[in-house]
């Protein structure tokens, strides 16, 4: 389990992250979500242990993660902007590992090698950067963590890769609860393998919330009255509409709350026209954000 | 398995061997080319001259080493920390499970065995030469152990301080750049400090408090001279504690370093206003110093301001890593500097703390040294001569000083600094071991009562004309004249003569007065008087003005005049031309100034008459100014050139003028 709790850094006087709290189960893989400069990125070095904190705690299994060797053993980071000793091969780097890792796992890495083919004799510097990405997935899996942190670690790998990477992550959580914090910009790569999901904005989590809960809990609904301004009015009272648009005589809502019992509540005024349709996360998100007033669309797209 | 891990990374120090072991090799390779190689050369050169000799491992001949030394030490520094400096770099190394203190062992410890290893192996192969060549008998394996102690402790230091100052920056070629600043500072802050103190405040003794013990404190300046200068055992331990204390602050330091402010030129906060006023200062001074050779307090307080303002702007620069800085908060600081500076500088100048005008009372004054040679009172204090318990003397001392505090006389402009010895130098040391020093350089003073008390004193004549040791038994005068006589030089050394002679002479320093021991140039040469002691003959100077009238009568007497001085015999003419409307600069020297005129077509007289020419002789002077420039044509078509002030010259010349 990671607790991060009123965590505070700032470069230069200007706060990255302030007062954040996040907790992640063990086992679970969370999805980082925000612009860029929200703070993502720091959050995570801090985790990582990079990064010293200014305030607040940052435990893992409840240790602080600074300077703490034993911890860091089982905790690797795959940073955004990858660096590899320079002139190394990846069979060097494997070696460079090892005398870091304690638990690396030779035989994983014999049989990584199947997954990524990639000859090890090569130079990972001459490696494309899909491909070196895929070094530091092969690497980092091989060390054998119980806590894994990604930077926005999608980029530049194809979907086949990314569907390969990503089963191999599922088989370590499903098989050692490895915890994994991923973050991106981009919501629909997290979509289907996250969660849990927070959302960072200007260095502070906006919203934290189970994938589940969110999408049984928001609705978008498309309904036509009679008397169109009249019973406008009655629902926009009873209902927790988070948008709503008018297309023609159809208005459309986007509802947070129960299914039925919003349903309830506008059968009674006899919609001529009454559809409830699914949402996709990226919807839910704009429209939870913009609720709270932020004019997130333009940001996660 | 954890143990293991714990100090020693194998995997760090396989990676430094790869990535950074060329250094090691070539440290190795230079260190060869600039020693054992070097050594071999000249021991093998048949044409590399008789009178070379080589004394020690840092002789001259192997300089290069000085250099390659610091050089590589550093760039050890800087190469194996690159990775603390690199955003990237450093985020992958502190993400690994490693501490900071073990990643710092590591890398230093690498370091260490690179730069060592070469040292080592040099050494052993200067064993190896330097007993295979006679032409080395001077060196000793002493030697060789010494060599390889200073360098590997230097190598060490120079690394490790490297590795501090790294610390300290965020770009790695600004610490190889702060550590030869940081290095040098100490000499160069303190004698920029002292050439503008001594600008301002009258009386500071600026090579009395800068100069050779401070140059020590730098140990890049303190390497470069070794060939001439022995290095103390207790200095090697002293920088090998310092290599050591260099370390540990970085490691101090490394464990606050943030590691996101690598590529900043300064990572911690609260010395950035340390680095920016530092710059800004020592600008300022350099800036003062640059435009004081104009000699106009205008320009330097030009050169201050616009000195200041440069360095401000360019540590901002550094700072804010933009050259566009000009915001109005800068400007708040540069203004603040500004005020903080013109109070010190108020300070300095109304001299708050009494330092112009402190003159050390009796009671407190142990001894005293009044002279004309700043160097002579660091010489005195080390072999404790020259100063004088003599009460009346300290009585005089104080007084003439203090006349110098209340009248402050002007500085002679540097036209006229030819003419007197106007260097005043005044040494106290107090009852409680203290020292005060003042220098007065180039004030302009007539022969003033306080002065003359103080330099017609016996103590004053037994200091600068060894007149206590005219006491001794004398066995030989020399007379050294300044311009060859055909005689050759006359040496007396006839018991009798010696005695008379001597009674003259001591007679003659004991009467000088004050304006014939600060008249430049009215001397016919200087006489080595020479004692016995032992089987040697020591010799000492006394000087030999034309004032002294005893002695030439007695020449004269024995006969000795044309052996010892110029006279009219060696003289085949004199020329003399008058500058009208009074002297020349002092700046020319009388040749030039003779030649110059004659070309010109000013009137040359020349004279004949015997008596005059004698006159001339005796009244001229070789320096200094006055309206009358004399050539003196001696045999064998050699010349003399000279000057002769108004109130001196012979009537004869002076009518021949009207």
């Amino acid at each position: 389990m990671i607790q991060v709790e009123n965590l505070t850094k700032r470069f230069e006087g200007e706060a990255a992250v302030e007062d954040l709290n996040i907790t992640v189960n063990k086992g679970s893989i969370y999805g980082l979500l925000g612009s860029n400069g929200a703070g993502k990125t720091t959050l995570l070095k801090i985790l990582a242990g990079i990064y010293r904190p200014d305030h607040g705690s940052v435990r893992i299994e409840d240790e602080p993660v600074y300077e703490n060797v034993t911890l860091k053993q089982d905790v690797v980071f795959i940073p955004d902007a990858l660096y590899f000793l320079p002139q190394a091969t990846i069979q060097q780097m494997a070696g460079y590992y090892k005398s870091f890792y304690p638990n690396w796992n030779q035989e994983r890495y014999e049989k990584l090698k199947q997954v990524f083919d990639i000859n090890p004799k090569r130079k990972v510097h001459r490696l494309s950067k899909g491909m070196q990405r895929q070094v530091a997935f092969w690497l980092a899996l091989s060390t054998m963590p119980k806590v894994l942190i990604l930077d926005e670690p999608v980029d530049g790998l194809d979907p086949v890769m990314r569907q390969k990477i990503k089963n191999l992550l599922f088989q370590d959580i499903a098989e050692r609860e490895l915890t994994v914090i991923i973050s991106s910009h981009n919501l629909r790569e997290l979509e289907d393998i996250c969660d849990h999901v927070g959302i960072m904005h200007k260095g502070t989590l906006q919203i934290e919330k189970e994938l589940d809960e969110l999408k049984t809990d928001t609705h978008k609904i498309q309904v036509a009255f009679e008397e169109d301004e009249e019973v406008k009015d009655h629902l926009t009272e009873e209902l927790n509409i988070l948008h709503e648009e008018k297309r023609g005589s159809v208005h459309l809502f986007i509802i947070r709350g129960n299914k039925w019992d919003i349903e309830k509540k506008i059968r009674p005024y006899q919609p001529l026209v009454f559809d409830m349709l699914p949402l996709t996360l990226e919807e839910i998100f704009i429209y939870e954000m913009g609720g709270i007033g932020y004019e997130i669309e333009n940001v996660l797209l | 398995m954890k143990s293991k891990m714990s100090y020693f990374n194998l995997g760090i120090q396989k990676q430094n061997i790869k990535q950074h072991g060329w250094i090691s090799l070539v440290y190795f390779i230079a260190l060869l080319f600039a020693l054992p190689l070097r050594m071999v050369l000249l021991a093998e050169d048949e044409y590399r001259g008789s009178d070379l000799t080589i004394e020690n491992l840092f002789a001259s001949p192997f300089a290069p080493q000085t250099l390659i030394v610091i050089g590589i030490s550093i760039v050890t520094g800087i190469v194996l920390f690159r990775y603390l400096q690199v955003p990237v770099s450093a985020d992958m190394m502190h993400s690994f499970p490693i501490k900071r203190g073990q990643l710092l062992w590591n890398q230093i410890t690498s370091g260490t065995v690179m730069l060592l290893i070469p040292v080592w192996l040099t050494g052993i192969v200067v064993f190896l030469i330097e007993s295979a060549y006679p032409f080395f008998e001077l060196i000793s394996a002493g030697d060789v152990w010494i060599w390889i102690a200073i360098v590997s402790t230097m190598s060490l230091f120079f690394f490790l301080f490297t590795v501090f100052i790294g610390m300290m920056t965020g770009i790695s070629l600004a610490s190889g750049i702060l550590t030869v600043i940081v290095l040098m500072l100490p000499v160069g802050l303190i004698s920029l400090i002292n050439v503008n103190l001594s600008m301002y405040v009258y009386g500071f003794p600026s090579s009395y408090a800068g100069g050779a013990p401070i140059a020590n404190w730098s140990p890049i300046v303190m390497l470069s001279q070794l060939s001439h200068q022995e290095i103390d055992p207790w200095q090697i331990v002293i920088y090998f504690v310092l290599a050591i204390l260099s370390g540990l602050a970085a490691w101090m330091l490394y464990r606050f370093r943030h590691i996101e402010t690598a590529t900043q030129a300064i990572t911690f906060k609260p010395l950035r206003p340390v680095f920016k006023y530092g710059v800004t200062f020592c600008a300022m001074l350099v800036g003062g110093l640059y435009f004081d050779q104009y000699e106009s307090m205008n320009w330097v307080i030009f050169g201050y301001i616009f000195g200041s303002l440069i360095g401000y702007l360019v540590a901002e620069i550094i700072l804010q890593k933009t050259w566009r800085v000009f915001q109005v908060k800068t400007l708040f600081g540069y203004a603040g500097y500004g005020i903080v500076i013109l109070l010190v500088g108020i300070v300095i100048r109304f001299d708050v703390i009494g330092f112009e005008s402190n003159v050390p009372s009796v009671e407190d004054v142990d001894s005293v040294y009044f002279g004309h040679n700043i160097y002579q009172i660091r010489e005195a204090q080390m072999h404790d001569q020259s100063y004088s318990k003599n009460e009346n003397y300290i009585e005089n001392v104080r007084a003439f000083h203090k006349e110098i505090t209340t009248e402050k006389p002007k500085e002679i402009s540097v036209g006229h600094r030819r003419l007197y010895n106007s260097n005043y130098v005044f040494g106290y040391k107090l009852e409680n071991g203290s020292m005060v020093v003042r220098e007065y350089r180039n004030i302009s003073m007539d022969g003033m009562e306080e002065m003359s008390a103080v330099m017609e004193s016996k103590s004053y004549k037994n200091q600068e004309y060894n007149l206590e040791d005219l006491d001794q038994d004398i066995t030989s005068v020399h007379f050294l004249s300044h311009h060859p006589v055909h005689n050759g030089r006359l040496t007396i050394n006839d018991t009798e003569e010696i005695k008379e002679l001597q009674e003259i002479i001591k007679y003659e320093i004991s009467t000088m007065e004050v304006e014939d021991m600060r008249n430049r140039g009215m001397e016919w040469g200087t006489l080595q008087v020479g004692t016995e002691d032992g089987e040697h003959e020591k010799t000492f100077e006394v000087p030999w003005n034309k004032s002294f009238e005893e002695l030439d009568i007695w020449l004269k007497n024995n006969g000795y005049l044309d052996q010892a001085r110029i006279t009219t015999e060696n003289v085949n003419s004199i020329e003399v031309i008058r500058l009208s409307g009074g002297a020349y600069s002092g700046m020319r020297s009388p040749h030039q100034v003779f030649t110059e005129r004659k070309d010109q077509g000013n009137e040359v007289m020349e004279v004949e008459d015997e008596a005059v020419m004698e006159e001339t002789l005796k009244r001229y002077s070789e320096s200094g100014t006055g309206e009358y420039i004399i050539r003196i044509v001696l045999e064998g078509d050699q010349e003399a050139y000279g000057v002769v002030p108004k109130d001196r010259v012979p009537d004869e010349i002076r009518s021949s003028f009207e």
